[in-house]
């Protein structure tokens, strides 16, 4: 039966074959590098989609299809035609990224390209780009597949080419097909240009260096299969097929979402930074144990805790910031990397939060904070690094000591407990054996002094008494003698945490720089250093705590007279600096009234703390 | 589709359409003036795709009736960047440059937005692919693209939720994109 040309049939062909030939079209002169300059004239890239285009002269008919007018792309379009046998055969497009090998010799060839043709096949047609001396398809070199197209009209089985519909609706089927695709052409051209290959396109062409990689395409009509480990890396993205009356067009793509390996140094305008005294997301493991690193010179606000972690690493070194990725073409790594390192930045009180353009769909889901180096995906002014108070202080206190456990939920329950830390009066039980080494990791640390510094400077100093430093008062170095003992016996209990106040509690001061005229304090956050709002936060926790220890039942005599005298030293607002004169007169004064302990004396303590807790159970059990 | 014109820069896309890009422009100046004058106002651009249908004269109107069958809608908020060197700042930085660090910072803001602007871009793509049926006829036309307004408006505006309301009322068109 003779095929009228202008039937809708006929028609619908046609647009299928024209629609092959544009879309290898769209996607190749995209990602082939020019031959010569005289297709390129800079960055004047302007391609007129009106059928109408000004620059008619150089327009052929087939570039009025759809709309679209494109640049030149000798080699596929003068060929597609010639291999393309029917519209039923899939189109495969790869994009092939090749890297020359190291000992090539840059001397030896020439930046003009020349096409060579290889007709290997009916079916395979594929299209290498080759240099003149040198072969960047030949082996020694690296290829990798970096996109795969595929275009094909898969036909619906049994349906019959001629429309039985009405007039109406077959001559608008064509219309249809034409308009719809119109729409998919468009979106392809758009896409072939946010993908990764598109900057390694435009990097080729942008100078006549000779750079170590170059894109080859190959065209074919079979699927070959891909290497797993590649199509595992591979992406996919499949735009909305056409339908037509008798099948569909579709357009599927395969891309690797990053591509940095030859191109990255070109596109990188900030070098990877080794991050040193990486200790990782306290959220990942907030028991972790830190190298005990000497920490440079950090300006004291800088963080709540000396020792920095990763996120707000970059905040304090300088330019550039090492968790910063570099804007290379690998734009999905590069914002994966942003969201990694996002919602671990400490915002400054001074910025805002960055929105972009979002289009208001049902389907909207991407992220649209995305985070910045310098910006947080929140206005919450706390840090990141901000947890509940008792966390805090897990994570700060692990980086300079012992295992450290700070039982929050016992802290309601019986203050006493021998085997737990839930003593509030019970010294600081920490190893001491490394004591000397700890106060100068303190020293170094609290050179950045921030609360959580001054909180474990307290500690510091509690594990720097027993060491023999100068302590304003009388029987203080009997006390830290039995008190080192004390706590060797408790060398792998745990405590309590710093606010554990002591009834003879005194600080050293001469451990803590810059604080040599004081006295001492208590064992308690007092000190702050400049108001912080991440500060205060953790002040009001530990004000909490505090508060839960005073409202502690008194367990003796001896120690409600401890509790009593170290209340009035311990202020409500925790976080004010501390009153020095009158915490040493406090200090002193318990001092002065407790006895000299013993080693014995201290395990006397232990067992009627044991016996308290028993009690109090018991007495819990009751109630 | 053609809203990503602006953003053609950055990737390259240009729609060839030297009257359209015009407009586009000025739209753009218009949104930035706009933005300079209220910088913390909430703003969003509609574009809007429309059938012109041409209702019979009488005697008082000559109406041209606009059927609209497709809405975007863009809301931009401009964030106000940081100065490089906030005093205030408690997170002080180490001894930089100042001129080095504040590039950095331009440049690691634009690789943000530009990532940012491909996703964006990408989802046009899924939403101007997955729905075609409601797309009207290509009238024979000069030009690019379809018949499109493209409108301002801010929050500080008196009616601003009610005229993206109305607008919504108006088109009634079912398989509009919300």
């Amino acid at each position: 039966m003779a095929v009228n040309p202008h039937s809708e049939p006929a028609k619908m062909e046609q647009i299928i074959t024209e629609f092959f030939a544009k879309s290898l079209h769209i996607i190749l002169e995209s990602r082939c590098p020019y031959v010569s300059s005289r297709n390129y004239s800079g960055d004047q890239i302007m391609h007129s989609p009106s059928s109408s285009a000004s620059s008619s002269s150089s327009m052929r008919p087939r570039d009025k299809w759809f709309n679209l007018t494109l640049r030149d792309c000798p080699a596929a379009l003068e060929n597609i035609d010639f291999w393309r046998q029917s519209n039923l055969e899939p189109m495969v497009v790869d994009v092939v990224l090749v890297q020359r090998s190291h000992n090539w010799d840059y001397g030896s060839t020439s930046p003009r390209l020349a096409l060579e043709r290889n007709l290997s096949s009916k079916e395979r047609f594929p299209f290498v780009w080759k240099s003149d001396s040198d072969e960047f398809g030949c082996d020694g070199n690296s290829e990798k597949i970096i996109e795969r197209w595929v275009v094909q009209y898969e036909s619906k089985k049994g349906c019959k080419e001629v429309c039985s519909g009405s007039k109406r609706s077959s001559s608008n089927s064509s219309h249809a097909l034409y308009k719809k695709s119109i729409l998919l052409l468009r979106s392809l051209y758009v896409t072939v240009r946010l993908l990764p290959a598109y900057k390694i396109f435009r990097e080729i062409n942008s100078s006549g260096q000779i750079r170590t990689f170059s894109l080859i395409h190959r065209v074919s009509s079979s699927v070959e299969p891909l290497l797993r480990r590649d199509e595992a890396e591979m992406q996919q993205f499949m735009f909305a097929p056409v339908d037509t009356s008798c099948g569909k067009l579709c357009i599927s793509l395969s891309y690797l979402p990053s591509i940095s390996d030859a191109t990255s140094e070109s596109s990188t305008p900030m070098s990877p930074q080794f991050i040193p005294d990486y200790v990782g997301s306290p959220l990942a493991d907030p028991l972790k144990r830190l190298p005990s690193v000497p920490m440079p010179q950090y300006s004291p606000s800088s963080s709540p805790f000396g020792r920095r972690h990763s996120w707000s690493y970059d905040t304090s070194i300088a330019s550039p910031p090492s968790a910063l990725p570099s804007p290379s073409p690998t734009y999905s790594e590069s914002r994966t990397s942003y969201s990694k390192f996002g919602s671990h930045r400490p915002p400054t009180s001074s910025r805002y939060p960055l929105e972009t353009a979002q289009v208001h769909t049902k389907d909207t889901g991407y992220d649209e904070y995305l985070p910045s180096p310098n910006f947080s995906p929140s206005p919450s002014p706390s840090p990141p690094m901000y947890l509940p108070g008792s966390n805090m202080l897990k994570v700060l206190l692990r980086s300079d000591s012992a295992p450290v456990y700070i039982p929050t939920s016992r802290l309601g329950d019986a203050p006493v407990s021998s085997s737990k830390t839930g003593l509030p009066f019970s010294p600081p039980l920490r190893a001491t054996r490394p004591s000397l080494s700890l106060v100068e990791r303190s020293s170094s640390i609290l050179q950045s002094a921030t609360t959580a510094g001054k909180l474990l400077s307290l500690r510091e100093e509690d594990i720097a008494r027993p060491s023999g430093v100068k302590i304003s008062g009388n029987s203080s170095p009997h006390k830290s003698s039995s008190r080192l003992s004390f706590e060797d016996s408790f060398d792998d209990s745990e405590f309590s945490g710093p606010f554990v106040v002591d009834d003879d509690d005194m600080m050293d001061p001469g451990s803590r720089p810059g604080s040599s005229d004081r006295s001492g304090n208590l064992g308690t956050p007092h000190e702050r250093i400049g108001p912080s709002t991440p500060r205060k936060s953790q002040d009001a926790a530990v004000g909490a705590l505090v508060q839960m220890l005073k409202k502690a039942p008194p367990l003796r005599q001896d120690l409600s007279r401890s509790q009593n005298v170290c209340k009035p030293s311990r202020p409500e607002s925790s976080c004010n600096q501390i009153q020095d004169p009158a915490v040493v007169e406090v200090g002193s004064s318990s001092m002065a009234s407790s006895r000299v302990k013993t080693t014995s004396d201290a395990l006397e303590e232990l067992k009627a703390y044991m016996d308290v807790k028993q009690l109090l159970l018991r007495q819990s059990g009751k109630s | 589709m053609w809203s990503t014109l602006r953003y053609g820069k950055f990737f390259d896309v240009q729609c060839g359409d030297a009257e359209l890009e015009k407009k586009v422009d000025e739209k753009i100046d218009q949104f930035i003036d706009k933005v300079e004058k209220h910088p913390n106002k909430k703003n969003q651009i509609c574009l809007s795709f429309f059938e012109v249908k041409n209702k019979q004269q009488t005697w008082f109107t000559n109406k041209v009736e606009h059927l609209y069958w497709e809405h975007w809608y863009i809301n931009l908020n401009v964030a106000q960047h940081p100065k490089a060197h906030s005093g205030k700042s408690h997170h002080s930085k180490l001894v930089v440059d100042p001129g080095e660090s504040a590039s950095e910072e331009r440049n690691a803001r634009r690789a943000t937005l530009e990532s940012s602007l491909h996703e964006v871009l990408f989802q046009i793509i899924k939403f101007v692919n997955e729905k075609k049926d409601h797309i009207p006829p290509i009238p024979s036309m000069e030009g690019v693209s379809f018949p499109y307004e493209i409108i301002i408006s801010s929050s500080s505006d008196s009616a601003f939720g009610m005229d993206m309301f109305k607008r919504m009322l108006q088109t009634g068109h079912p398989t509009m994109l919300s």
